[in-house]
């Protein structure tokens, strides 16, 4: 046995390494327990053989949790004395405690483990229980997002910011990541003392959040209309106080915001409205259904009617409202942005809290940023002497989100005062708003005019999705340094990627492949949003060998597995579609067969819980980002099941970012649920169950392995994994997974119309390529001739085939109707010297030797033809040769819808009674809802008999497959004519078929005079068969003509 | 920690030595196995006590009490020349009968809590015994299908989940020597049960088969009398 190596290669070992799961207890005291099933050293800690049985829950595709990692685990400890229970439980308390979960091989006999291990599962330890043997501990994962409600922050009287409290806090204020950044208090505690989050103990006044400032309950005025004294109760906002400050993940979309306050005066009614968290950018504003014009940047007194103005823009330091009414009272909103709304009392009256609604936009992670300019009036550093501050002067007012922000970083480049070339931070853009305090330190001195170059992210209407996971992911908890960052760069150029799309009039655009737009006010689980994300992406989150967590897209196997995968058993490429369309080999995260799975089943699925019709909404950018509902049908499927099932994908897809991105989701969604079977049609979506060992240990929800079974005839089925559950120390792994296309991702699929029989013919909807078959004799009757083996070489519209038509052309051998009277010596001659052509009329085919021709109208003795027809070919003929008058007899078949892809078409033959001819050719095409294939020939004149005798007597299994193409041989005695003449083609390979069915048949294969090709016979090795012992295919050519074998 | 006694009284034979390992197995549909060793054994001794005195069987009884039964895992056991520890009774309760006046029958089984992996290098075929045979008689050979099989009220239909059948034999024999069930005692503790593959000699065709193992964890030593033993372990041929 081979010495321990590391998990990928002891995984493998038919005699295998012990596979074991090291707990790791971390009690909040920071005492550590380890415990294993096995008593050992591992990596540098003692391991307790306590652990009697694990119980590591399934992991999910899109599961509640959001994030595609094992959700729980029980470890049950042997503790019939309670000695753990008081020593841990009673000294330390597991509950808290982190419980960490390593997956290594060991290898008793020499006591050493796997150079490396994997950890899946981290979590954190419920409360334990305890009987008269056991003590159960229970841990849930630490990255359960269904845990997390957003948007977090109440609106409410109190700042909803965290003060640092100690020295190390305010230490790290300032720092973007850390969480006392909005407020940001960094002085020392005697300066500024921990505040009770209020607004009158708050130390940063201009960051204080909390809303506080209300209008009176009535106010009085002149109409400035009227002239009239009037009086007026102000609506009553303080239902504000059950909402959140919506939280904007990304993208732009449409958000009903509630007013803060709202006042009336003579004649206007003005408001503070909450849009969200942190910078957005406010795009439309509609207040009671009436659209409002942006006024000034900042809410100022006086200027237009019907409009709306920040009040903050989202600033870390915020600025009362200095509008008329306000008049610089009221609440900063550190960190929020607001906007005020002002329109004539007529449109909002002011008793009545307005309905708002805002468009807006935030950035998110992975969005395009470019460099730009602005000019600079004046940079000065100190005053009197002094260090600081240091100003910067614009000369203009800062317009929004364009401009550079709070916190911005800027390079000054051109200052006649050198000290200021170089880079800094905005720390404050100051009222108004034309000048900026920078961060950082600075010579004292001042210079002119020069310019400021800043980076300004590229705000499209939507967010390439990973970036809005990642946002919400942050907003749980999760750091930056807790993702994979090539993971999450890979999902990031999929879904930023450009694609091409074909909008209703047949004009082309671009987009990037995936975006998003998501802005949160009801409060809902960070779970549930991310699943919606990933569903409308085909994203799964998933973990990294270090635990690191990433995104992938769910994709075609090149795209998603473009080379060799960690932890599989194989690195044979198999040839994959890339999303455009083009050609690229892919590889297997494992390939499962008979040697290393078992209990593999097919799992079905009621019809009521397969929608046909899958609906959700968007906001479409092309409405104005009006929230949009979208349907989309599998007419095939509605006309299977004879009704139509209306429902949704697995979970709503979220913020869907175009329309041609929700027909990819939607058809995704229905290819899934309907298409997932080798014939492509709705019949259903292969999910597949089955079990291995650990060898599956390095599997993550998404992969894509292949299957292999025979009693399926599964030859390297592709399959994406959806489901895991290891059981105790991973030994032995459940798994899940339904059948993958690549096709299903095409970027194409965004234009295409709906599924097959919609008003909009498909475009590859047409007739369908001819049917191949092969020709042989009743083994019951030698009279009679049948049409078997039928297939198709492209399965492309074949659903609708309902009939086939076959011709067959025979002569009667004792019926010669004349004779050459001038042989034919030229290949290319266009016409035949006959001895009587009386018989012969234009349009018939006559048969000379191993060629039939075509008659025009004879002139005479002379008749001209046209060569080689019904796939024969052209040759010479002696003086004298015979010449017979073909005949032919139709014979059609009808078949039932998907019949070619239905197991019936195997079991299928066409037989037409023929007695005392001799068969020339049989030609076969088939209906469709579309029309008529081609007609494909078969051609027996190139047979020894030059045609195919039909007589009670000849009773031998004649097949004559078509010529020039490889061929499965069924069952049965066999003789076998080949055709092998096509150069381009090459040799013509004969399949033989499956041994163990074929048991004592015998199959005679002949190699035809006149080939110029090899003929090879070939064994079954799907089915590990051997042709007496050998692998290598039997060559048949000029030098050995025959070959026979019996099965065994 | 306690020394059971091997005197006084002495136990009888037959003494059944059992050896028990735990191996993980999973078999792929055509029968392709994967293995794993879950543990590395554990040993114990059915121990036969036919004819007691009062005082002697007193004597197990009042070891039996101060191991409190099966809680004490700390005893040791002198056993042909080895000493084995970490032993305890396997069982809470211990039955002796009178069987004439004053004569007293019991058993008693002594388990291991857990015992050392074996050293050693583990040869590549079954040993064969000392007079040139492969088995003794009584001797079993068999076939083995896998076949999928429904039978309906009116028909039956099936499927060979193996085209190829699996030999399984049964080895070893109840008349052996001290040293052939010492081998064959010897192959089982490093094969690890069924863990490790060996080749086995066909006894009728005399042809090899390279894939096999112990057809079970678990292994009966029967010490019947003086270098007269029993030991039949059942071989499984692998695909």
């Amino acid at each position: 046995m081979m010495a321990i190596t590391n998990i990928n290669e002891g995984k493998e070992l038919a005699v295998a390494f012990r596979p074991v799961v090291f707990v790791d207890f971390v009690f909040p005291d920071g005492t550590a327990y380890y415990v294993a099933s096995i008593g050992a050293t591992f990596n540098g800690h003692l391991y307790d053989a306590r652990i009697d049985d694990q119980q590591i829950e399934r992991l999910a595709s899109l599961s509640e949790q959001g994030i595609d990692r094992v959700p729980s685990a029980t470890i049950v400890l042997a503790d019939p004395s309670a000695s753990v229970f008081n020593s841990y439980d009673r000294g330390h308390g597991f509950k808290g405690a982190s419980m960490t979960l390593r997956f290594a091989l060991y290898d008793p006999p020499s006591g050493n483990f796997t150079t490396d291990n994997f950890v899946p599962f981290v979590g954190t330890c419920d409360e334990p229980s305890s009987d008269d043997k056991n003590l159960t501990v229970p841990a849930q994962s630490k990255l359960n997002l269904s845990q997390y409600m957003l948007p977090q922050a109440p609106i409410q009287v109190r700042c909803i910011w965290i003060n640092p409290t100690t020295t190390a806090q305010r230490a790290v204020a300032d720092s973007a990541a850390s969480l006392y950044y909005p407020c940001g208090e960094t002085r020392d505690l005697a300066a500024a003392p921990p505040c009770a989050y209020t607004k009158q103990t708050c130390t940063r006044p201009r960051r204080y959040s909390g809303s506080t400032w209300a209008p009176g309950q009535t106010d009085a005025g002149v109409n400035y209309i009227s002239g009239k004294n009037e009086s007026w109760r102000n609506a009553d906002t303080s239902g504000k106080y059950k909402e959140y400050w919506p939280v904007w993940l990304g993208g732009k979309a449409w958000v009903s915001v509630v007013p803060l306050n709202q006042f009336g005066d003579g004649n206007y009614t003005r408001g503070e409205a909450a849009v969200g968290i942190g910078e957005v950018d406010v795009a439309r504003v509609i207040v009671n259904g009436v659209e409002l014009s942006q006024n000034t940047l900042y809410a100022t007194p006086g200027a237009k009617d019907y409009c709306w103005s920040y009040v903050n823009l989202g600033y870390r330091d915020g600025t009362p409202n200095p509008d008329a009414g306000y008049n610089g009272k009221g609440d900063p909103y550190g960190g929020l942005t607001v906007i005020e709304y002002r329109a004539p009392k007529t449109v909002i009256p002011p008793e009545t809290p307005a309905t708002v609604m805002v468009l807006g936009e935030r950035a998110v992670g992975g969005h395009l940023v470019t460099q730009s300019s602005i000019a600079v009036a004046s940079v000065q550093a100190g005053i009197s002497g002094n260090p600081g501050p240091i100003i910067i002067r614009f000369g203009r007012v800062l317009a929004g989100t364009a401009d550079p922000g709070d916190q911005s970083a800027i390079t000054i480049a051109g200052c006649s005062f050198a000290a200021a070339n170089g880079s800094w931070i905005m720390e404050l853009l100051e009222l108004p708003y034309d000048h900026a305090t920078l961060r950082g330190s600075m010579a004292y001195g001042s210079g002119g005019a020069c310019t400021a170059y800043f980076n300004q992210s590229n705000q499209s209407g939507g967010g390439p999705t990973p970036g809005l996971i990642q946002e919400t992911m942050r907003l749980c908890g999760i750091s930056a340094a807790e993702l994979s960052a090539p993971m999450m760069a890979v999902a990031n150029a999929i879904c930023n990627a450009n694609i091409t799309g074909t909008d209703g009039g047949g004009n082309t655009y671009t987009e990037p492949r995936f975006t998003s737009a998501v802005a949160v006010r009801q409060r809902r689980s960070a779970g549930e949003i991310v699943r919606g994300l990933r569903q409308s992406v085909g994203g799964i989150l998933t973990v990294d060998n270090a635990g690191l967590i990433g995104m992938r897209i769910e994709g075609p196997l090149a795209e998603q597995q473009g080379a060799p995968v960690d932890g599989s058993n194989t690195a044979t490429p198999i040839t994959s579609t890339l999303r455009d369309g083009s050609t690229a080999n892919g590889y297997p995260a494992y390939r499962f067969d008979e040697s290393n799975a078992w209990g593999l089943k097919r799992a079905g699925q009621p019809v009521a819980q397969m929608p046909n019709r899958v609906t959700f909404s968007f906001q479409d950018p092309v409405q104005q980002y009006a929230i949009s509902t979208f349907s989309l049908v599998d007419s095939d499927d509605v006309a299977r099941v004879g009704r139509e099932i209306s429902g949704g994908l697995q979970v709503n897809p979220e913020g869907i970012g175009s329309y041609n991105h929700a027909l990819r989701c939607g058809r995704l969604g229905l290819n899934k649920i309907h298409r997932g079977n080798p014939a492509g049609d709705t019949r259903g979506t292969d999910w597949w169950e089955w079990k291995s060992s650990f060898r599956a240990c390095r599997l993550r929800i998404g992969d894509i392995v292949t299957l292999n079974n025979t009693r399926y005839n599964l030859i390297e089925q592709m399959v994406r994994i959806t489901e895991i559950k290891p059981s105790k120390n991973f030994e032995i792994m459940d798994l899940k997974g339904h059948h993958h296309e690549d096709s299903w991702y095409l970027d194409s699929h965004g234009n295409a119309a709906d599924p097959a029989f919609s008003a909009t013919p498909h475009p590859n909807l047409g007739a369908t390529v001819p049917p191949t078959y092969a020709i042989g004799v009743s083994a019951l009757d030698g009279t009679v001739a049948q049409v078997l083996n039928l297939s198709f070489s492209d399965p492309a519209n074949t659903y609708s085939i309902t009939a086939g038509t076959f011709t067959f052309h025979f002569v009667i051998e004792t019926d010669i109707a004349t004779t050459l009277a001038a042989a034919i010596t030229d290949l290319a001659a266009g016409s035949i010297t006959v001895v009587n052509a009386s018989a012969i009329h234009a349009g018939d085919y006559l048969q000379i030797g191993g060629e039939v021709v075509l008659c025009g109208t004879p002139a005479g003795t002379v008749v001209p033809i046209t060569r080689a027809q019904l796939a024969t070919t052209a040759a010479t003929a002696l003086l004298g040769a015979s010449i017979w008058a073909v005949q032919q007899t139709v014979s059609t078949a009808s078949f039932p819808l998907d019949f070619v892809n239905s197991a019936a078409i195997l079991d299928w033959t066409l037989s037409q009674a023929l007695p005392g001819t001799k068969l020339l050719a049989v030609g076969g095409s088939v209906t469709n809802a579309f029309g008529e294939s081609q007609v494909r020939f078969v051609c027996l004149t190139n047979t020894p008999n030059q045609g195919l005798p039909l007589s009670a007597t000849s009773g031998v299994n004649t097949l004559v497959p078509p010529a020039n193409i490889d061929y499965h041989l069924p069952n049965g005695d066999l003789v076998v004519l080949v055709t092998a003449t096509s150069a381009v083609h090459g040799p013509v390979l004969i399949y033989l078929p499956q041994e163990a069915p074929d048991r004592s048949a015998t199959v005679t294969v002949k190699w035809l005079d006149g080939n110029t090709q090899d003929v090879q016979v070939v064994r079954n090795a799907i089915f590990g068969d051997t042709i007496d012992g050998l692998t290598a295919p039997i060559v048949l050519s000029a030098a050995q003509k025959v070959w026979t074998g019996v099965a065994q | 920690m306690s020394t059971y006694p091997t005197s006084n009284p002495a136990w009888a034979v037959p003494v059944v030595r059992s050896l028990k390992f735990s191996t993980g197995i999973g078999q792929g549909v055509n029968g392709t196995e994967q293995r794993w060793m879950l543990s590395t054994g554990v040993e114990s001794w059915l121990l036969p006590y036919p004819h007691l005195t009062l005082a002697q069987r007193d004597t197990i009884l009042a070891m039996f009490e101060s191991s409190k039964g099966g809680y004490d895992q700390t005893i040791s056991l002198v056993f042909l020349g080895t000493t084995y520890t970490g032993i305890y009774f396997d069982g809470d309760s211990l039955d002796f009968t009178e069987t004439e006046p004053n004569v007293f029958a019991g058993t008693v089984k002594l388990t291991t809590v857990a015992r050392a992996a074996d050293a050693g290098s583990f040869p590549a075929d079954f040993p064969t015994l000392a007079t040139g045979a492969r088995t003794q008689r009584p001797y079993k050979y068999s076939r083995v299908f896998n076949t999928g099989a429904v039978r309906t009220e009116g028909s039956r239909y099936a499927y060979a989940n193996r085209t190829a059948s699996l030999r399984t034999w049964s080895a070893g024999g109840s008349v052996l020597t001290d040293a052939d069930a010492g081998a064959i005692w010897s192959m089982f503790k490093l094969a690890c049960g069924q863990w490790r593959a060996f080749g086995f000699t066909d006894p009728d065709s005399s042809t090899r088969y390279a894939n096999c193992r112990f057809g079970s964890d678990s292994l009966d030593w029967h010490i019947l009398g003086a270098n007269q033993n029993s030991i039949q372990p059942a071989i499984q041929q692998l695909v």
